[in-house]
């Protein structure tokens, strides 16, 4: 190599040093600045961490890194190293977890990932061969009086964690199943058996840990009697006397308490009128005025004999078309098979009756119609209805008859409704005659 | 590493007994005292998919025109919550995973809760000192009930729909105040644009708040008097004999938590539940069959069909026949649950405290009363049933009914003479002459009369 | 008949379909029960020629007593003659909306047939029907079933339900398994299943540690 290369090769070496140098004091520069913005702090002699007094020491030599450098350099190595040990056992541990999810079962538990190594020939009992491989210790205290222990032998140990290795790699499975079903577009049903693959190898796993590969220690402990009161009742109801003792007026106090939480519930009881208007005679109405025509949900007009008898057909009034209240259900039958009452007698010109499809039991639309039987009824409580003699109720929970609107046939020959329904339409309350 | 953690909070928080006791505090180790947390952990399923789910739901009841990804609704007129929940389960990657999970893992959590609290009811665990505990529970119970329904109605469709015009007309049959009550909940005449706004913020903030903290006051009595053991070797009412918290139990309990999660995964995925888009949206001229809410609801529905066509008149007033099966017949069954510690304490004359558990058949008559009550709630959920019934065994609705209407009185009659004298062979001589001298001579007297 | 004249539909159709079917083809049924049914939205002779061959459901085959000259010309009589119900397009998303309106009460949401009062009278499942049939069922009124004539829903309407009842005979079901339709009863039921499951996992979770 010649000297002109070699004294290159140098000065890019010494620069490179220089620039790691600067590199790496840059670190400890900036960890002392933001240690230099703190203030002073006063010496806590309760403080045991050892390292906050030798960097308070340094505080004000902050600036100065060059020569500072080294003494707070190892304070603040030391945090980096800390900070390094963290996300290395992290990374530790993410590339077990990876690991765990592609490895298949795992042989036996001495010298597997699932705990220490366990040299078999220090152990001479299955009791020192279970505390040793599981670390337990021991519940301090005399609270156990007689801890009923369950010792785990090693082949538990070993089926133990076969059968967990199974349930956490059907788990993992289920996971990519779920993350490759969810970004493919997967279905439901794909999506949910995969996260309960997930969910359940998870479960089954940690129960099968608690079965298999731990120890059980049923403890006695004496409760707490409730028979007798605590000591500190009485004094507690003391203090409590005592201090409303130290109030004057305390009668006074007391009837203003009780006055003001009246008038409070007075105002919270009002206020519910803000939830809505009142109800009001709305809901008497009968809905339908005389002279309305009957129009179906398109709006056009029913002609008298626009249905044959057994035909069933849903009406409106032609001024509030598809309104829960006003839903009227047409129906035609064969005159002779009429029972109307007498003051109904002309309610229904050709056999074309009318009544509300509201049921008075709950208010569901009673859709169903049996043309053979006559019978309307409501699919929610099986009311049913005999549209012969008025839509009296004949089966089913219903107690009043559905409301019918009388009926008559104008000049063109469309049905028009000669009045209101003979009740408020829907179930019954309070204030309904 | 944990010794160096647990130093850094200590020196901040000093928290070193109490977790200390924690981790050495004792749990009885018996599978029925876990049902409880199967409740727990469905919660937690609840809220975090709850969580997923309220962040594209839309609780809007304005009137749109959908055009989205589901073609046979093109067109149609729906809500925008409605609209919203289609967009979930169509159009949201993993969204109708999270729905159906959250449908399913509420229907666990009151399944559980129902479990939890039998377990409770048998083996007397609401003796003194849990009568508070008892209460608690029973209030989350109720909150529980009251949430599911509002959150199926959230969805507005046709089923549910329905289910809205029945709560309404349940809530308006209530006398006097029905009316009032009814508009102050609903917001007016159902269907009407201020409910399904309502349950949106009941549902997911309102009542899970209460439920949250009255869960937190359960678990801190259970922590604060010790789990109940069942009667054995080493049980008595002053020790309490178990398996730490640290390490075993934790780690079974975890494990039950993961197990649950894979199940309601499971069939979340698997099975269908709540199909809003073949309903349709609420539409009230439209209606449905198999229009029965939620099961935790479905005895009150059979109780609706059963319950014949009886109203009361007074003048000008009425009382509808809704309030009786809906209304009275659930309020009268709650308010006696809620009282039952008081009522069982009062009639035995027994104001020890109690941590020892009864089995079943020491105490027959309790026993039998439970079963009966049981026997009562499983009949009026057939009922409830009865068109689906019809539908699968081809029989008809009309004599489904009337064959209901028999057992309701027949078979809680036979269940509760069948297991009062089942306990009492079990228990042999021994309960009677446990019984005149342990408890007052009201009950003896009922005893020896049988 | 004699050799080489072109056989008579109508008159056909009068001897060996009339019975059943009714003389213009209406369908005849009667209180619970349905003979033939109504046949005035037949538009497909193809249609037609195979259930005169293959004698579907309660129809007997008339595939040895008819020859095949003479199945066709049932066939052009019933798709020219009778079918007096116009074939329209139809809008699905229209047609659920009156399906559940009309016809979602007796057949139920996904037509696997529904629960009406009396033994024999429940609404039948829809999930084998050609649209034909039901258009023509919807005009006519089988058995115990109202008929909708064009006042309530017009031939336009008609269709639009049919297409959607067809698309709703085999719905898809993105969650999974649908249970057949049957709502929230068998939901309950799976519920319950799976918190028995629990129990016994919870049962084999404190079981099975000892011994």
């Amino acid at each position: 190599m010649s000297k002109h290369e070699n004294r290159k090769r140098q000065a890019s070496l010494q620069a490179a040093s220089a620039g790691g140098r600067t590199l790496s004091s840059l670190g400890p520069r900036l960890i002392a600045f933001f240690r230099s913005q703190c203030g002073s702090v006063p010496d806590d002699p309760h403080d045991s961490s050892p390292g906050s007094h030798s960097s308070q020491s340094k505080l004000d030599d902050g600036a100065d890194s060059q020569a500072s450098g080294s003494s707070a350099g190892t304070d603040d190595s030391v945090a980096v190293k800390k900070i390094s040990k963290y996300v290395g056992w992290a990374t530790w541990l993410a590339a077990i977890l990876l690991a765990l999810g592609k490895k298949p079962v795992a042989e036996t538990a001495a010298g597997s990932e699932y705990g220490d190594p366990l040299p078999e020939s220090h152990l001479s009992t299955p009791m020192q061969a279970a505390s040793a491989d599981l670390k337990i210790e021991k519940p301090s205290g005399s609270d156990s009086e007689k801890p009923i222990e369950e010792v785990q032998l090693p082949t538990q140990v070993k089926t133990g964690t076969v059968l967990v290795a199974l349930c956490l790699a059907a788990a993992f499975a289920g996971g990519i199943g779920f993350l490759v079903a969810y970004w493919s577009g997967g279905g439901n049903t794909l999506l949910g058996a995969s996260l309960a693959l997930f969910f359940g190898g998870f479960g089954f796993a940690l129960i099968l840990w608690s079965h298999l590969l731990s120890t059980h220690i049923e403890v006695i402990e004496p409760r707490e009697s409730l028979a007798a009161p605590t000591p500190d009742l009485s004094p507690a109801v003391d203090d409590f006397c005592c201090g409303e003792k130290m109030i004057r007026r305390r009668g006074l106090l007391k009837w203003s308490a009780a006055a003001g939480l009246g008038m409070l519930s007075a105002m919270w009881i009002s206020m519910l009128r803000s939830f809505s208007l009142s109800p009001d005679s709305s809901l008497y109405s009968r809905i339908w005025k005389a002279g309305q025509r009957l129009v179906t949900a398109d709006g056009k007009p029913v002609s008298v004999d626009a249905l044959q008898p057994g035909a069933m057909a849903i009406v409106f009034p032609e001024e509030s078309i598809g309104t829960e209240k006003s839903q009227t259900v047409l129906i035609r039958v064969r005159q002779d098979l009429l029972r109307l009452p007498r003051d109904r007698a002309g309610w229904a010109p050709m056999g074309n009756l009318a009544y509300s499809r509201v049921c008075t039991h709950a208010g569901c639309s009673v859709g169903m119609y049996e043309a053979t039987t006559h019978l309307l009824m409501c699919p929610c409580h099986q009311s049913t209805f005999n549209v012969l003699d008025g839509a009296q109720p004949t089966g089913g929970p219903a107690a009043r008859p559905l409301p019918q609107l009388p009926l008559y046939v104008d000049e063109q020959g469309f049905l028009r409704a000669a009045g209101g329904f003979t009740a408020p339409s829907g179930p019954g309350f309070w204030g309904i005659s | 590493m944990i010794r160096s953690i647990a130093r850094e909070l200590d020196s901040r928080l000093r928290i070193a007994k109490f977790v200390r006791e924690a981790l050495n505090h004792v749990f009885p180790d018996h599978w029925s005292f876990m049902l409880g947390e199967i409740a727990l952990y469905a919660f937690v399923i609840l809220v975090a998919t709850g969580a997923f789910l309220a962040l594209f739901y839309n609780g809007s009841s304005a009137q749109i025109i959908y055009h989205g990804s589901y073609r046979p609704l093109d067109g149609v007129r729906m809500s925008a919550a409605y609209r919203s929940v289609l967009h979930i389960s169509f159009d949201v990657p993993g969204g109708l995973l999270m729905r159906q999970m959250h449908h399913w893992a509420a229907d666990i959590f009151i399944a559980a809760i129902v479990a939890h609290q039998a377990r409770i009811f048998f083996t007397a665990a609401y003796r003194k000192p849990r009568e508070l505990n008892w209460t608690v529970g029973m209030t989350l119970l109720v909150l529980a009930l009251v949430n599911g329904f509002f959150g199926y109605s959230m969805c507005d469709d046709l089923l549910s729909g329905a289910g809205l015009r029945i709560g309404y007309a349940i809530a308006m049959s209530i006398p006097v105040i029905g009316p009032w009550l009814t508009f102050i909940l609903m917001g007016g005449t159902v269907p009407v644009s201020a409910t399904v706004p309502r349950f949106y913020a009941m549902h997911i903030f309102i009542v899970p708040a209460f439920i949250a903290a009255l869960i937190g006051v359960h678990l801190a009595i259970v922590w604060r008097q010790y789990h109940t053991n069942y009667p054995g070797p080493g049980r008595a009412d002053t020790s309490i004999v178990g398996s730490r918290l640290w390490p075993v139990y934790a780690l079974k309990s975890l494990g039950l938590f993961l197990l649950m999660l894979s199940i309601t995964a499971a069939l979340g995925g698997l099975v269908q539940i709540d199909p809003v888009w073949i309903y349709g949206p609420a539409n009230p001229t439209a209606i449905i069959p198999g229009a029965q809410p939620d099961w935790y609801l479905g005895w009150i529905e059979g109780a609706m069909r059963l319950f014949p066509g009886i109203n009361l008149h007074f003048g000008r007033y009425l009382i509808p026949e809704v309030f009786f099966p809906a209304v009275l017949f659930p309020g009268l069954l709650f308010v006696t649950l809620y009282a039952y510690p008081f009522i069982e304490e009062a009639f035995c004359l027994d104001l020890r405290a109690h941590n020892v558990l009864r089995l079943p058949s020491q105490h027959p008559f309790n026993t039998a009363l439970g079963c009966t009550v049981f026997s009562v709630l499983i009949i009026l959920q057939l009922a409830g049933s009865d068109d689906v019934i019809s539908v699968v065994t081809g029989s008809s609705v009309v004599a489904l009914r009337s064959l209901f209407r028999v057992l309701f009185f027949v078979v809680p009659a036979i269940v509760s003479v069948v297991v009062y004298l089942l306990c009492r062979a079990v228990n042999g001589k021994r309960s009677r002459s446990l019984s005149v001298a342990q408890e007052s001579g009201n009950e003896a007297r009922v005893l020896q009369s049988d | 008949m004699k050799a080489g004249s072109i056989p008579d539909g109508k008159t056909i159709f009068a001897e060996r379909c009339s019975r059943c079917h009714g003389d213009r083809g209406q369908g005849i049924s009667a209180v619970v029960s349905v003979a033939g049914p109504c046949l005035q939205a037949e538009h497909n002779p193809g249609q037609v020629v195979a259930a005169v061959e293959l004698g579907p459901k309660h129809m007997p085959s008339f595939v040895r007593t008819l020859s095949l000259d003479q199945i066709h010309a049932v066939a052009n009589y019933v798709t020219q003659d009778l079918a007096i119900i116009p074939l329209e397009q139809g809008d699905m998303a229209e047609g659920g909306k009156l399906f559940r309106q009309y016809c979602a009460a007796c057949h139920r949401t996904a037509v696997r047939g529904g629960a009406l009062a009396f033994v024999g009278t429940n609404a039948p499942a829809l999930t084998g029907d050609s649209a034909a049939l039901m258009a023509g069922a919807i005009r006519w009124g089988p058995g115990p079933m109202p008929a909708f004539p064009s006042a309530a829903i017009s031939d336009r309407q008609v269709w639009s339900i049919v297409d959607y009842i067809r698309y709703v005979q085999q719905p898809p079901n993105p969650g999974g398994d649908a249970m057949n339709w049957l709502g929230p009863v068998a939901e309950g039921f799976v519920a319950w299943v799976g918190v028995l499951a629990l129990i016994f996992l919870t049962i084999w979770i404190e079981r099975g540690g000892k011994g």
